[in-house]
């Protein structure tokens, strides 16, 4: 049994429209989606699973993942998993988006999925069909450099988190004894920068996924110098 | 990460598949943006999930768990499709005491949408039994005035908290249905019902509510904010009730009427009455603090000049009035 979240309703709409796509193509759409294990060489964890899954007349499986916002390059995650599921040999890899970009179209060439325009009357357009695509691989010293940045982006949240926490945990208090207003204006200090600090891993995150399989070194090290600078200050910061 | 020691004092870790684990119905934060999760999606693809999940046992359903924190990291963990991620299964809790658990836990980083706070405030009212501002913020942590703003969403009808709720995921710009529009709403609509009966008598609150978030929705506001004009406007009739009769008939367009705003009933209607109900209170007060003073020579060269003008000027309006 696969529990059900909380699913943002774009997605959730998305979800109803792509299944009718997928009978539409004339495939089965999967009931309970399976997880595909990946092979024992992949340097990821988990399985082949997606939003949605389809069976074609063979048994071919595919695999789509849902992605209601604008993406400009196809997020790490799945490129990960685009990737070794040509290794595999489990099935498709499939983007799904309302509207696309040319650099997300490019971004799904270089790592090996392949990418659906769903359409408002419910249908499937081919954009970039999975066959086609072989993805592309950096040199080991820029992915090691690319994996390296994005653990320091990782790392840099965290710490910047726990220390609002420690902060705020400190003044609670402070905050406690606050009349009126000025306990919700101090507290909202607190979730504008962890907000800032959110939307700033989000940004670079965004980033180095479009260095995926065709950045230069240059443009690591451009990225690697925001990571070094961090978030930009908060002006709303509780000291 | 860490996590809070006391829940910890009585569990045991174990590996639990995470499609066997199913969200904790209390948790204020139930809104989840797609995009914001990818950092953490492939952090734990690549490293795993390093903090194990909090969970515990489902009483409903033997095999499975409820969350109790940790959800960010489990969603991930069931949308990579992992097998397994490490808990810390905890003892059952009292629903009450799992609702400010839940508080307690996911604080000040989660930043919750109000109106994900008012929902659990609620279950905590109808549960505890407890309404006092004083004592519901003592319970869960949340500050007085964020507990005041919850109460007021939770008055509003049902359907319009739900239009909330189905924004909560979105960022600020993208949301109609936004939390200050409806506190701007019913702050509007409260006054308007307690300042002109007629109006009150003649829309129900629903209907009042349903009419000024569709102007929203029609795009017709500047800002949310425009509503505060309404409660300008409910001074400006105090003590006129030649202007009372006007009034009523534009806040009745203005209920029936999408595209009339708050700022034309107010620039119509309303705005030189409330100029002359501000100029009539400031009148009062410059009327008090000059019948305190004993004598002019006391009042310096440059205020006794400022009188001199001021009298003139309203000897001149008078005069041209008559």
């Amino acid at each position: 049994m696969i529990a059900a979240p909380y699913e943002e309703p774009a997605k959730s709409r998305m979800r109803v429209a792509a299944s009718i796509a997928i009978d539409q193509a004339g495939f089965t759409v999967v009931d309970e989606p399976v997880r595909i294990a990946l092979p024992a060489d992949s340097k990821i964890q988990g399985s082949l699973l997606g939003d949605l899954q389809s069976l074609d007349g063979e048994g071919k499986r595919a695999f789509y993942y849902l992605r209601p916002g604008t993406d400009t390059a196809v997020p790490k995650w799945i490129g990960n998993l685009a990737r070794a599921s040509h290794a595999a040999n489990a099935g498709e890899v499939y983007i799904v988006v309302t509207d696309y970009v040319d650099e997300l179209v490019e971004s799904c060439k270089d790592s090996g999925a392949g990418l659906l325009r769903l359409t408002e009357d419910s249908v499937f357009e081919m954009v970039v069909d999975y066959a086609e695509t072989a993805p592309k691989s950096l040199s080991q010293a820029l992915e090691a450099r690319l994996t390296e940045a994005r653990r320091r982006v990782e790392k840099k949240v965290e710490f910047l988190n726990t220390d609002i926490e420690a902060r705020y945990s400190q003044s609670a208090g402070i905050i406690a004894a606050m009349e009126g207003d000025a306990a919700d204006r101090y507290r909202e200090q607190f979730e504008s920068e962890y907000r800032n600090v959110d939307s700033w891993g989000s940004e670079m995150s965004r980033r180095l996924d479009r260095l995926a399989g065709r950045a230069s070194a240059a443009e690591i090290s451009e990225v690697e110098a925001l990571i070094d600078a961090g978030p930009p200050s908060n002006e709303g910061s509780a000291a | 990460m860490t996590q809070p020691p006391d829940l910890l004092a009585t569990s045991h870790q174990a590996k639990v598949d995470p499609a066997r684990i199913r969200p904790n119905p209390d948790n204020p934060r139930r809104y989840f943006n797609e995009e914001r999760l990818d950092l953490l999606r492939t952090s734990i693809q690549e490293i795993g999930v390093l903090v194990p999940l909090i969970v515990y046992a489902d009483p409903d359903t033997p095999g499975d768990y409820v969350l109790m924190d940790g959800e960010r990291r489990w969603r991930c963990a069931v949308d990579l499709g992992l097998e397994t991620v490490p808990t810390n299964v905890i003892p059952a809790p009292e629903p009450l005491e799992n609702l400010l658990r839940m508080f307690n836990i996911h604080n000040v980083r989660e930043d919750w949408p109000l109106i994900s706070v008012a929902l659990s405030l609620r279950e905590v009212m109808k549960i505890s039994g407890e309404t006092g501002e004083k004592r519901l913020s003592e319970m869960t942590g949340v500050t007085r005035s964020s507990v005041r703003r919850a109460k007021r969403l939770l008055s509003l009808p049902e359907r319009e908290i739900d239009l909330i709720r189905d924004e909560a995921h979105l960022d600020r710009a993208q949301q109609v249905h936004r939390e200050d529009l409806y506190l701007e709403i019913e702050a509007a609509e409260s006054v308007l019902r307690s300042a002109v009966p007629t109006f009150a008598a003649k829309h129900t609150r629903p209907e009042v509510i349903r009419a000024f978030a569709a102007k929203a929705e029609a795009k017709t506001l500047r800002a949310v904010t425009d509503f505060r004009l309404l409660a300008k406007l409910s001074k400006a009739i105090e003590n006129d009730d030649s202007a009372k009769e006007m009034i009523e008939y534009a806040l009745d367009e203005l209920v029936t009427d999408v595209s009339v705003t708050p700022q034309e009933v107010f620039d119509n209607f309303a705005a030189e009455g409330y100029r002359q109900q501000t100029l009539l209170k400031k009148t009062e007060v410059l009327r008090a603090d000059l019948a305190g003073i004993e004598s002019v020579d006391s009042l310096s060269p440059a205020l006794v000049n400022e009188l001199r003008h001021l009298l003139r000027m309203i000897s001149d309006l008078l005069e041209s009035q008559s």
